[in-house]
């Protein structure tokens, strides 16, 4: 970055930007496996200065990589490039909640949780529940099309998007979208902003549509002695049919993980089932034993059914708390993002976790598989050694085994946790003859590449394992 | 700080060296750490010190003021531990990295002056020795340095800036017929503050030995009323091999064996809502939540912040913030005021001199803002009020 840029910058935001040590090494890294150095962090408050801001990085020609909460696993907010990191947290106000338009308007730093909590005095909900439900920002949300386990049936983030505020990558502020439930009017770009990491623009505003909070809710916590009994129940299920509001399933690694990280009590099985009705009071009660009975006939082992939320509530946190959790499984050995949410047919989840077992055994990596069963979203957690190199070797083998068992079950490479770096080559794989038209796309919004380069299609590398934010070096040139 | 590049040894934070990794970053503490709602800065979080940890030990970054700054902004309050669903040691973490600063004498000019002050006058706020006999009343300053069954430890905080408290006590150990001593001008600093900076407190502890070995008879144990010289009177000092001899306790433990003997006899009861705050160092760090309770249950309907007992939210006082950076401090005591508010709360009462001092500075602001007026009382100031002797 040029001191002529560095002066205008600190002219503008005064406190708010940064090139000091601890600000850039914090802001160097996320959730997921890697770490660059950002030149500076910048903390806008509010949509002009924003805009200024991607004004000046166009005209010098900076990388700019947006971040939320920074709790991203594939490395969408790691600034591999350098350049600016644009901390979007304190452009965290609730605009406007109106039930009676079943929507509502937020700044991208909102959290998940707090809008929530407000949504609900009025009985209402945005219901994409995603494991980090109590950091996550709004915009980080759009910006990955992030969901959780209630996507089966409350969709994701895509699905409530009506209408967003972006500034461009040429400082222009642009409004796509509406403030209605329903367009038609011209090309639905709002979309193209869903998923698009930070590559296209800056979201500095979004119109979210709500959706009224169930009367009832019941959960069973349901007991399988074969992964493969538990997939079975997961395809019976929908089949029955009945939509639940969530189900999730969690193999015996992430159970033991979960019973030592907070106490949870669960099962030691080889498989459990998490599922949850929601909607009226009756309904709720007949889909519920019907839930009971098609897993007794899919062959469960042991149900607990409950309609008290301190029991079901539990469930979730311990199903919530597995990925944090299984940093603790092994004095020894870390847990590192990979692999982490790959998408099947929901009647192919049982071959993808049995699979994932295999290339575990195989690569001879501890491989934990949990997941939104559901909706055929499964995470896996990798528990290695981040300080072998031989450790990461073989992870990264097991990764790309993972993902060509995941596309030969006709699934995606990722369902809600976006591409980031961690998943660039293989969705590259995925989405063969759409890269073209992606590639386009950037090139036409963003002339000079400045939105958060380097990543999705443009990674260069057949290899994710580098810029580790871990203590090894790992060489692929042998 | 000069030019040159200075690194951490790395001796303190080596053996913390796996914590680092197994730290997942995600972002769970972010929802409760104080220091990151008060800034919005991601490397204010509990996270992100634990990548300064790891960025510090690997060499990957200097110490520079940036670095100093950001690990000293954090009160320890420990609620990141509790959320911690990797159960990674956090705190200890940030004490280690402490430590590493402090051995290469890093601590954020702030704090530098209240440690100078410890170093010439024995305290934090550079108040002469003389001044700790200063708001003593006359009963107690009878019976400086006489020896007796229970030594009371006022701490710096009590001692040099809270009147009411310091002489609430001896009325109460007065009143409740206790034999008892206090050191007045010999009282050293505790070195609680210097713990938090790094630096080692046992020649604090030593010196504190030294003055009860002057005093005849000799105490069976010492009481205070200040949540960080408990913590070091009782587990600090032992951690690092001092041993005073005698049971170290928080004087509100004492205080409720003095009613439940018949010593204090309760007179009135409070009127209003009464909520208690659990101060970190006596809740998280000593998971002492049961005795206040069970005291302040004796003059009133104990009501309960939303965020209680392991859950507390900070006062902002805590790890020397107050010195680092007040701003971020204050902001924690008014939103802890804002809480209350919403509970409709009257009285907020604590057991540490230095929440009541967060609470009663934030207090005042917040009459002014919004015309609620809250009473912030000392556990200690409540048995005082509202309790006389057997005899009276």
């Amino acid at each position: 970055m040029s001191e002529e840029m560095f002066k205008e910058l600190q002219e503008l935001l005064g406190e708010n930007f940064t090139t000091s040590t601890a600000a850039r090494y914090a802001y160097s890294s996320d959730a997921s496996i890697y770490r660059a150095m950002p030149d500076a962090v910048a903390r806008p408050m509010n949509t002009e200065e924003v805009s200024k801001i991607v004004k000046l990085a166009n005209k010098y020609k900076v990388p700019i990589t947006p971040r939320g909460a920074g709790t991203g696993l594939c490395g969408a907010a790691v600034p591999i490039k350098g350049g600016i990191t644009l901390d979007m947290q304190a452009m965290n106000k609730i605009k406007s909640i109106t039930p009676e338009n079943l929507f509502c308007i937020v700044e991208p730093g909102v959290i998940y949780d707090h809008l929530n909590n407000e949504l609900k005095s009025a009985g209402y909900q945005f219901p994409g529940s995603p494991g980090s439900a109590e950091a996550a920002n709004i915009g980080g949300m759009v910006s990955l099309n992030a969901s959780g386990m209630r996507a089966i049936k409350y969709g994701a983030t895509r699905d409530y998007v009506l209408g967003l505020e972006v500034v461009l990558p040429t400082g222009e502020i642009m409004r796509v979208g509406t403030h209605t439930l329903k367009n038609s009017s011209g090309y639905q770009l709002e979309k193209l902003f869903v998923g698009s990491e930070g590559t296209l623009g800056i979201i500095t505003e979004v119109t979210l549509k709500i959706v009224a909070l169930p009367k009832a809710v019941a959960a069973a916590l349901v007991s399988f002695d074969k992964v493969e009994k538990a997939g079975q129940a997961i395809s019976n299920i929908i089949a029955h049919p009945i939509i639940p509001s969530s189900m999730e399933i969690m193999d015996n690694t992430c159970i033991t993980a979960a019973n030592r990280g907070i106490d949870a009590g669960l099962p030691d099985v080889p498989a459990i089932l998490i599922i949850e009705v929601d909607g009226p009071i009756e309904e709720v009660g007949r889909e519920i034993r019907q839930v009971e009975e098609v897993c007794k006939a899919s062959g469960a082992t042991h149900i607990i059914v409950s309609d008290d939320k301190a029991v079901y509530g539990l469930w979730h946190e311990a199903r919530k708390s597995v990925l944090p959790a299984l940093g603790g499984f092994s004095p020894d050995l870390k847990i590192v993002s990979l692999a982490d949410d790959m998408g099947v047919p929901i009647s192919r989840v049982a071959d993808a976790v049995i699979g994932f077992k295999e290339i575990s055994d195989r690569n001879k990596v501890i491989i934990a598989t949990y997941g939104h069963a559901s909706d055929g979203n499964l995470h896996t957690k990798f528990l290695i050694d981040p300080s072998k190199e031989d450790d990461w070797k073989r992870a990264e083998k097991a990764v790309e085994e993972i993902y060509d068992l995941v596309l030969s079950l006709d699934g995606t490479v990722t369902g809600e946790h976006g591409v980031g770096m961690a998943k660039a080559p293989y969705m590259k794989k995925e989405r063969a003859t759409a890269i073209k038209t992606m590639k386009a796309i950037k090139d036409a919004l963003d002339p000079n590449n400045i939105m958060n380069p380097g990543k999705m299609f443009e990674w260069e590398s057949d290899h994710i394992i580098m810029n580790l934010r871990y203590p090894a070096e790992v060489n692929f040139d042998e | 700080m000069s030019d040159e590049k200075k690194y951490i040894k790395g001796d303190k934070l080596k053996a913390l060296y796996d914590q680092t990794l197994l730290c997942t970053s995600c972002g769970y503490c972010k929802s409760v750490c104080p220091a990151f709602k008060g800034t919005l800065w991601d490397h204010n979080t509990a996270r992100s010190k634990m990548v300064l940890a790891y960025g510090l030990l690997q060499g990957d970054i200097p110490v520079d003021d940036s670095v100093v700054q950001s690990i000293f902004e954090c009160t320890t309050c420990g609620d990141c531990m509790r959320r911690c669903p990797s159960n990674v040691k956090t705190v200890d973490v940030l004490m280690a990295a402490r430590q590493e600063l402090a051995g290469l004498h890093e601590v954020p000019e702030t704090m530098e002056l209240a440690l100078e002050n410890i170093e010439k006058f024995g305290n934090p706020q550079g108040e002469p020795a003389s001044a700790r006999e200063e708001f003593l009343p006359d009963e107690a300053k009878a019976k400086l340095r006489t020896g007796g069954d229970v030594l009371v430890f006022l701490g710096c905080v009590a001692s040099n800036t809270d009147m009411k408290v310091t002489s609430a006590i001896f009325k109460i150990l007065e009143r409740a017929g206790v034999s008892y001593t206090t050191l007045g001008e010999k009282e050293p600093c505790c070195g609680f503050l210097n713990y938090l900076a790094g630096y080692e407190s046992d020649a604090f502890g030593k010196s504190l030995l030294e003055q009860i070995e002057t005093l005849n008879p000799r105490p069976k144990m010492v009481v205070t009323p200040c949540p960080g010289c408990y913590r070091t009177l009782h587990h600090i000092y032992p951690e690092s091999g001092v041993d005073l001899g005698l049971d170290s306790r928080h004087i509100l433990e004492f205080f409720d064996e003095l009613i439940e003997k018949g010593d204090l006899i309760v007179t009135k009861k409070l009127e209003g809502n009464v909520l208690y705050h659990d101060p970190c160092d006596l809740g998280r760090h000593a998971e002492m939540y049961d005795e206040p309770r069970k005291l302040l249950s004796h003059f009133a309907e104990v009501k309960e912040f939303k965020f209680n007992r392991e859950q507390s939210h900070c006062c902002g006082g805590g790890g020397g913030l107050q010195s680092t950076n007040y701003d971020i401090s204050s902001s924690m005591a008014k939103a802890r005021l804002t809480e209350a508010n919403e509970l409709e709360g009257d009285f907020i009462v604590s057991a540490c001199p230095a929440c009541k001092s967060m609470f009663s500075n934030a207090a005042s602001d917040f009459k002014k803002e919004t015309g609620k007026k809250f009473k912030v009382r000392d556990l200690v100031e409540i048995v005082h009020k509202n309790t006389k002797g057997r005899e009276s």
